[in-house]
């Protein structure tokens, strides 16, 4: 059975909260995934292609039904209280599939029909941060400013939850910049919870601030940004001179801690001190996909694994 | 207001289609089919249009429609109201296509007569009621296929050559058809055609209204 991170425990009620979700099709199996996120915080979801994050996604809006377990959003079954939750959910997806013809004031006019708590004035505030034209023609719009728009849209009703699915997948990286730092922004702001579904992981390096990473369809970790970052570790080293040639080792751990650099010392007598380095999420990444490959029997224990290099 | 919100973004999926001129194709079929020798053979002429045009209108519909569908459901609004809103729109549309050859037919029953349409039975009015109603019922279990199995494969299992196969045999029944009871009772026909069409296609409705918490939209994209 999947663990819950128990940095991730809060006295705060979760705004979503999966247990042992599974979802079975011919030939892929989303596997007892189970995390939770707290009010206030960015959480990148984040895996290859194929992983399960638009099948989890689609899960949680309902638009598919779990063969196991339960999702549990604000507090409420997301299923029995469908309307209720969505009213204070915004969700931006890949592409926006506005009516072509349509502008950004119809937009906002077609969502203010649906939810309660519409403000007007924050979604032009927004439109206009963001240099959405609001008479903007959908057709005539860049693919940025209709990503941008969808932006507006999902927060115009300041939503409690935000869900983005892969939202700047296929924007150039320029534009991709823009909308990431137009989302940083409101984020930083306003606290908005956020759950970013992504492949592009330059996206989250500033932006998030638990990590929970699928592959396979099954969870390999849900933790805090800084933990992964605290545990994930280059450690290179000189070697002694001996029946070996000398030269310079490195070896990735997932478990970092002083007492791993006395054991190199130890093993492997140094010349010099052990150089410990950082890891960017996309070494992360690559380290935690890769023994990952079979089920985890705890998304934790897979960070221990040591590579050479 | 809700509703017609909702119709609005159905439709407007379909609006490039609408524009495409297909429905105006399907005018001046059924101005060809309904003079008294007609050059074209008028059954394979009618019937083209309209079944082409119904498919097409559905393909342009769920490409567009399709997609929107998570849009449209991460919106607080009862599954219902999609259900309604779907089946209005495309009722909408067969309306959009059909409408203007049956006006058509309309305007030449009225300038030449009830002499245009007699013997009703194998008429150009009796072969598009026939038509008409066929695709109404079709597309009823289209959507309601939709809703059931989702978009591609309610596509590839439902859109195939059987069911358009089907529509052209029975039109073409109709075009030739020599019943004596329906040119006796034409009024009495047409009910019997487009009452039925329309009971189906409003089970159809009822039955994806009714199922909808069960049922699934884009379980072909799974392991996403």
């Amino acid at each position: 059975m999947l663990r819950i991170p128990e940095d991730t425990v809060k006295v705060t009620p979760p705004l979503l909260t999966l247990e042992d979700v599974s979802r079975q099709f011919p030939g892929f199996l989303l596997d007892r995934v189970s995390f939770r996120l707290e009010p206030g915080y960015v959480m990148g979801l984040i895996g290859p292609n194929g992983a399960g994050k638009t099948t989890l996604i689609k899960l949680m809006l309902n638009l598919l039904r779990p063969s196991a377990g339960t999702i549990t959003i604000f507090g409420l079954d997301h299923r029995r209280h469908e309307v209720e939750v969505k009213k204070q959910l915004g969700y931006v997806g890949e592409r926006a599939h506005y009516p072509p013809e349509a502008t950004a004031e119809w937009v906002g006019r077609f969502m203010a029909q649906w939810f309660p708590t519409w403000d007007d004035a924050l979604y032009r505030s927004y439109l206009n941060r963001f240099a959405v034209p609001p008479r903007g023609v959908v057709r005539t719009l860049s693919k940025g400013q209709v990503t941008k728009l969808a932006l507006a849209a999902a927060m115009g009703h300041r939503p409690r939850l935000l869900i983005l699915d892969e939202p700047t997948s296929g924007l150039d990286p320029l534009v991709r910049r823009e909308v990431v730092g137009a989302l940083r922004e409101v984020v930083r702001d306003e606290g908005r919870s956020v759950l970013f579904s992504t492949h592009i992981l330059s996206d989250l390096e500033s932006l998030a601030d638990y990590i929970t990473v699928l592959a396979g369809g099954h969870l390999i970790t849900s933790e805090s940004m800084d933990t992964l970052a605290d545990r994930w570790k280059r450690l290179t080293y000189t070697c002694t001179p001996g029946p070996r040639p000398q030269g310079s080792s490195s070896v990735i751990t997932g478990d970092f801690g002083p007492d791993l650099v006395n054991n190199i010392g130890l093993a492997t007598p140094s010349t010099g001190p052990v150089e410990v380095a950082s890891l960017s999420l996309e070494e992360i990444l690559a380290q935690l996909v890769h023994a990952g490959s079979a089920p985890p029997e705890s998304g934790r224990e897979q960070g221990g694994r040591v590579e050479r290099q | 207001m809700k509703l017609s919100s909702l119709l609005g973004l159905e439709v407007s999926a379909a609006r490039r289609f609408l524009r495409s001129g297909v429905p105006v194709l399907g005018a001046l079929t059924a101005a060809v089919t309904a003079l008294p020798d007609p050059r074209v053979p008028r059954e394979f002429a009618a019937v083209l249009v309209v079944v082409m045009g119904m498919y097409s209108s559905m393909v342009a519909h769920e490409d567009g429609a399709g997609g929107r569908w998570a849009l449209l459901r991460s919106l607080p609004v009862p599954p219902e109201d999609l259900v309604r809103a779907r089946f209005l729109a495309t009722a909408a549309m067969l309306l959009a296509v059909a409408g203007p050859g049956l006006l058509t037919l309309a305007a030449v029953g009225a300038v030449n007569g009830s002499s245009a349409f007699t013997p009703f039975a194998g008429s150009a009015a009796w072969m598009w009621a026939v038509t008409f109603g066929t695709t109404l019922a079709q597309v009823g279990y289209l959507t309601a296929a939709y809703f059931r199995l989702g978009y591609r494969r309610g596509y590839s299992l439902l859109r195939g050559v059987v069911t358009m196969g089907l529509v052209f045999h029975l039109t073409d029944q109709a075009s030739q058809s020599t019943s004596p009871w329906v040119s006796a009772h034409p009024i009495a026909a047409l009910a019997v055609v487009l009452g039925g069409a329309l009971l189906f296609y409003l089970l159809c409705y009822q039955y994806s209204a009714s199922h909808f918490p069960d049922l699934e939209i884009g379980t072909e994209v799974a392991g996403q």
